[in-house]
């Protein structure tokens, strides 16, 4: 499962992108820090899901690239991790389209545990999908 | 031609009259012509019916004697026997009918021969058939004897007949033509008659004409006179009715009249007197009647009175007054002298002289004149003390009364100069309203005030034609009430208030300042807020979100026997110190530390320091001679003077492409501290506001006039840019700085710093102010009181008594006259310590500290809070008048009273009126 981290915090990218070197069948194929960034990454690569945080570089917001997806990606999942958990904002996001919502100082290890999940479930096509030649 | 007509009309009237005698008497002759005529028909008639009869006997006699001769019976001589008796009386019978006729007589005497004849023959006949026989009566008779008799009788009687009968148609035609005459002779005057009537019928037609004529013209003469007679009644009635009236008048004025009238003759004895008169001499109204005037005049005034009417008689007035000029001295029956005003005339009638003198006791007159004149005197020393402009119009716009203060108002040089009426003004000013549009004659106070409004603070705005001065107006305007209720004239007060306004505006603009400094600060808050907030979730939460993340990676590597856990240590480690870094200078950029731990001083050099790190430029402080941070006071004075200095360093950094830049601080020894920040930058284009709102000039200008300072930017091109902060270090410790301050001085000293006024040496004014500064005070709207020096109440206005009565004190116990002022605020400071200025002031004004003392306060009440403005002016003596006046929400002029209403019984301040 081709994995795409959004997040304005190099650190957090190193971190986080360290806790999924050990999941399974995931692989973290960029970063992104910027609204930009995110859509020609996503673009170039196509990934399977995007962790996406709200607050990016230049005071942009993830909202912006949640709408990208939803609307030129279909396909591709979306999960949010950040920092900014109100259940009003969470709604918000699930009904833009995102699949879940987790806190990033505190929920990292659930959000870690979805996608190891969501990897194991996609075992199957997962496994033609890396069959292909490519 | 009246008599004429009734000469001819009688002549011509006698003349028918004879006429108709005449006439009646032709008439009447005629008649008995005709009656004798009828008489003599009749005896004709009867002359020929008699020898008729006559005749028919002898035939009846003949027949008889036939019969008898023929039958020879006895019988048939009957009718003969009867026969001749009646023959006999016949005969007898027309003799009589004859006698006096002549011609007749002859007649009957052949006739009654006849008779006898025949007769005869019938007798011997019937004798001879009696006594012999029949044939020989028969001879006889054939002899004819008696045939011859009877034919010869009844030729006798035709002869008589028709004798009779012509001479009755001779008499008759003379009848006839005596008729015919008399006929004619009728006619005749019948025709006279009937011409005399025609005479007498046209002059009867023409006299009616003429006398309808003649009637016409009296009846229009009639009416003509009855006209005048009815106009001249008209005439004389009313001028009877006049006459009564103004008899009934004249009486009725002369009984009740005030005045005295008393009727004199020629000899100066009272004919007539009133009982006005009586009243005035204090004498009994029958006593005046035949005393001499001279009684009613003092003695030392006999001969100048003497004198008087000598001239007054001589004169050709007719009506004068006396005592307009000079004085009338009356004397009354006690003995009492007292003045008067006379008007005396005189009247001939029947050539006696009467004079007629109304007598006016004007001793009370004279009395109020003095005591006008004093009040006026007092009323003018009263309003020449006032610092307000003062003046009084009477209803017609005539400013009968203005003071000192009301030339310096108008600028006037000197009251002398001032124009006295109301319709002078609009020549000399233009008044403008408060939306500045220019105010018709009629929207002025004095027109105002007369309509009957009133009006406290009423601002209006006036201009001088000739200087083009112009200055605004504090009015308080009023309607003066007379007796009655109307309006009998306007007090209007003014004051200029121009400094006034100046400062308020300026206060005002300050306050605006002030709020847009609050809003400002506010939003530098804000964005401070949003940066730390910004910089707190950038750094620290991201760094202790990885830590975490890199703290559970250990975990699990250790768990799983990997060997990349110390690689993931050193990072944790790594971000804890960034963690930590982050912080402090979060923590110093909130609370620059170095400010306080080692003063302004300090602090300023580091930022020079970090600003020569950040930019490169050489950023260097230069302390100017007296600069300390010993000497820069406050915290809040070095926060804010911080806050400046990095601001603009900030403006230097972002803008200037400065290679220098030096800040100075100094102090001086009188209390003003200057930092200033020079850069040799591109400058600041100071005409770009948007400059100013840009660079954060407005918020450096902001805090510099938060710290009651000034902030000066100057700017060039090539010279590059100096922001200029001066800023007072030392603040009255009684109040917590110059900002906090100013409210109170503005409203404590309305008019401005005032020389101690000298004053309290001289002498107290009168007790009795009199009644025109009474009626004065008592138009004014506010609630007014005047104090003598030492504080007593001297006099209140109506409004202060109809609040004292409102507030359960209508005697003026509590706060009226007599009562001191002073007590009365001493008693309510003590329990409300917001009047100890009020107090405070008070006394100032009463110790000649100072002339005015002016201040607004609130008065809670259970609906609103309410403002009012309490004003004391000193007048001259020491005096002072003290104003409360009700302010509402507003100062605009609102023509009534209203405001005043119901608002003091609950206010807190309500003690002190």
């Amino acid at each position: 499962m081709k994995l795409v981290l959004v997040d304005d915090s190099v650190a957090v990218q190193r971190s986080f992108g360290g806790l999924l070197e050990l999941v399974p069948r995931v692989e973290l194929i960029g970063c992104a820090e910027d609204v930009a960034g995110a859509r020609s990454l996503i673009d170039a690569s196509d990934p399977d899901l995007i962790v996406l945080d709200l607050e990016l570089r230049h005071g942009e917001h993830g909202m912006d690239v949640l709408r990208h997806v939803t609307q030129q990606h279909p396909r591709t999942k979306v999960i949010v991790l950040s920092n900014f958990t109100g259940q009003r904002y969470r709604d918000e996001l699930l009904a833009a389209g995102a699949l879940e919502c987790f806190d990033k100082s505190s929920q990292f290890l659930l959000a870690r545990d979805w996608i190891a999940q969501r990897a194991a479930l996609a075992m199957e096509p997962a496994a033609q999908g890396s069959a292909r030649p490519s | 031609m009246n008599l004429g007509f009734d000469r001819k009309a009688l002549a011509v009237a006698a003349v028918v009259v004879l006429g108709i005698g005449a006439l009646v008497a032709l008439s009447l002759q005629s008649q008995s012509q005709l009656r004798h005529d009828v008489a003599e028909l009749d005896h004709v008639g009867e002359i020929q019916a008699q020898t008729q009869r006559i005749y028919i006997t002898l035939l009846d006699l003949e027949t008889s004697q036939r019969g008898y001769l023929l039958t020879q019976e006895a019988e048939y001589l009957g009718p003969y026997q009867a026969g001749l008796e009646r023959l006999h009386a016949e005969a007898e019978r027309l003799s009589a009918l004859v006698a006096g006729q002549p011609e007749e007589g002859a007649d009957l005497a052949r006739l009654r021969g006849l008779i006898d004849e025949k007769l005869a023959e019938l007798a011997q006949t019937i004798a001879v058939a009696q006594t012999r026989d029949v044939g020989a009566a028969l001879a006889v008779i054939r002899q004819g004897q008696g045939k011859a008799v009877m034919d010869e009788i009844r030729t006798v009687l035709a002869h008589m007949q028709s004798s009779e009968a012509q001479a009755h148609e001779l008499r008759d035609a003379a009848r006839i033509a005596s008729i015919d005459r008399a006929k004619r002779y009728i006619a005749l005057l019948a025709t006279a008659m009937a011409l005399l009537l025609l005479t007498l019928a046209v002059l009867v037609r023409r006299d009616k004409t003429l006398r309808a004529q003649q009637r016409q013209a009296d009846q229009a003469a009639r009416q003509e006179l009855e006209r005048r007679v009815a106009e001249r009644t008209s005439d004389l009635e009313a001028a009877l009715h006049a006459l009564a009236l103004g008899k009934a008048r004249l009486q009725g004025i002369f009984d009740s009249a005030a005045d005295a009238i008393l009727t004199a003759n020629a000899q100066q004895i009272i004919v007539a007197a009133n009982e006005s008169a009586a009243t005035l001499f204090r004498c009994a109204h029958a006593d005046l009647i035949g005393a001499s005037l001279e009684r009613l005049i003092p003695v030392r005034f006999h001969e100048a009175h003497r004198r008087d009417v000598e001239a007054f008689g001589s004169g050709d007035d007719r009506a004068r007054h006396m005592g307009r000029t000079k004085q009338v001295v009356g004397l009354r029956a006690d003995g009492e002298e007292f003045p008067l005003e006379a008007s005396i005339s005189h009247l001939e009638t029947g050539g006696e002289r009467l004079y007629t003198v109304i007598l006016h006791d004007v001793t009370q007159r004279r009395q109020d004149e003095a005591t006008l004149r004093e009040s006026k005197t007092q009323l003018e020393a009263a309003l020449a003390s006032m610092s307000d402009a003062v003046f009084i119009s009477d209803t017609e716009g005539r400013f009968v009364n203005f003071n000192k203060a009301f030339a310096t108002f108008h600028r006037f040089k000197d009251k002398a100069s001032c124009a006295r009426t109301l319709a002078e003004y609009p020549a000399i000013l233009e008044v403008f309203l408060a939306n500045g549009e220019q105010a018709p004659l009629e929207e002025w106070v004095v027109p105002r005030a007369l309509r009957g409004e009133s009006a406290v603070n009423a601002e209006f705005t006036l201009r001088r034609r000739d200087t083009g001065e112009s200055w605004i107006g504090a009015y308080n305007y009023a309607p003066i009430p007379g007796e009655d209720g109307s309006i009998v004239g306007a007090v209007v007060t003014a004051r200029d208030v121009t400094a006034i306004k100046r400062v308020q505006a300026e206060l005002a603009a300050s306050h605006t300042t002030l709020q847009h400094l609050l809003a400002n600060q506010h939003r530098i808050q804000e964005e401070e807020r949003k940066r730390i907030a910004r910089e707190l979730h950038d750094d620290l939460q991201q760094s202790l979100a990885a830590i975490r993340m890199d703290a559970v990676a250990v975990g699990e590597r250790i768990a799983s026997g990997r060997g990349d856990a110390p690689a993931l240590l050193a990072r944790i480690d790594r971000l804890s110190a960034a963690a930590i870094a982050s912080t402090r200078r979060i923590v110093s950029d909130l609370r620059p530390e170095m400010l306080e731990d080692l003063g302004l001083l300090a602090a300023l050099e580091a930022m020079c320091a970090q600003h020569t790190e950040r930019t490169g430029a050489a950023c260097r402080l230069e302390l100017l001679p007296g600069a300390s941070d010993a000497q820069l006071g406050t915290a809040a004075l070095s926060a804010g003077l911080y806050r400046i200095a990095q601001e603009a360093l900030n403006n230097v950094a972002k803008h200037a492409q400065a290679t220098v830049v030096t800040i100075r601080l100094g102090c001086s020894h009188d209390g003003l501290v200057m930092l200033r920040i020079d850069d040799n930058g591109v400058g600041v284009n100071l005409q770009d506001q948007r400059h100013l709102g840009s660079f954060g000039l407005r918020g450096m200008a902001e805090r510099a006039r938060a710290l009651g300072g000034q902030l000066r930017i100057h700017g060039a091109a090539d010279t590059g840019t100096s922001v200029e902060v001066l800023v007072p270090t030392l603040v009255p410790a009684t109040a917590s700085g110059p900002m906090a301050a100013q409210p109170d001085w503005a409203l404590h000293n309305l008019g401005g710093p005032v020389a101690p006024v000298p004053g309290a040496g001289l002498p107290r004014p009168p007790d009795e102010l009199g009644q025109p500064l009474q009626s004065v005070i008592d138009a004014l709207a506010g609630q007014v009181c005047v104090l003598d020096e030492r504080g007593e109440i001297l006099m209140v206005n109506r409004a202060w008594r109809q609040f004292a009565a409102r507030n359960g004190d209508p005697d003026l116990r509590s706060c009226g006259p007599g009562v001191n002022y002073l007590d009365v605020c001493r008693r309510s400071a003590e329990t409300d310590h917001s009047t100890a200025p009020i107090l405070q002031g008070l006394n100032e004004v009463l110790d000649g500290r100072q002339s005015v003392f002016s201040t607004i306060y609130p008065c809670d009440t259970p609906e609103s809070k309410l403002w009012f403005r309490m004003h004391v002016a000193s007048v001259t003596g020491g005096l002072a008048i003290v104003s409360h006046v009700d302010l509402g929400s507003h100062v605009e002029p609102d023509g009534n009273d209203s405001n005043e209403t119901g608002l003091h019984g609950r206010a807190s301040k309500s003690a002190l009126r």
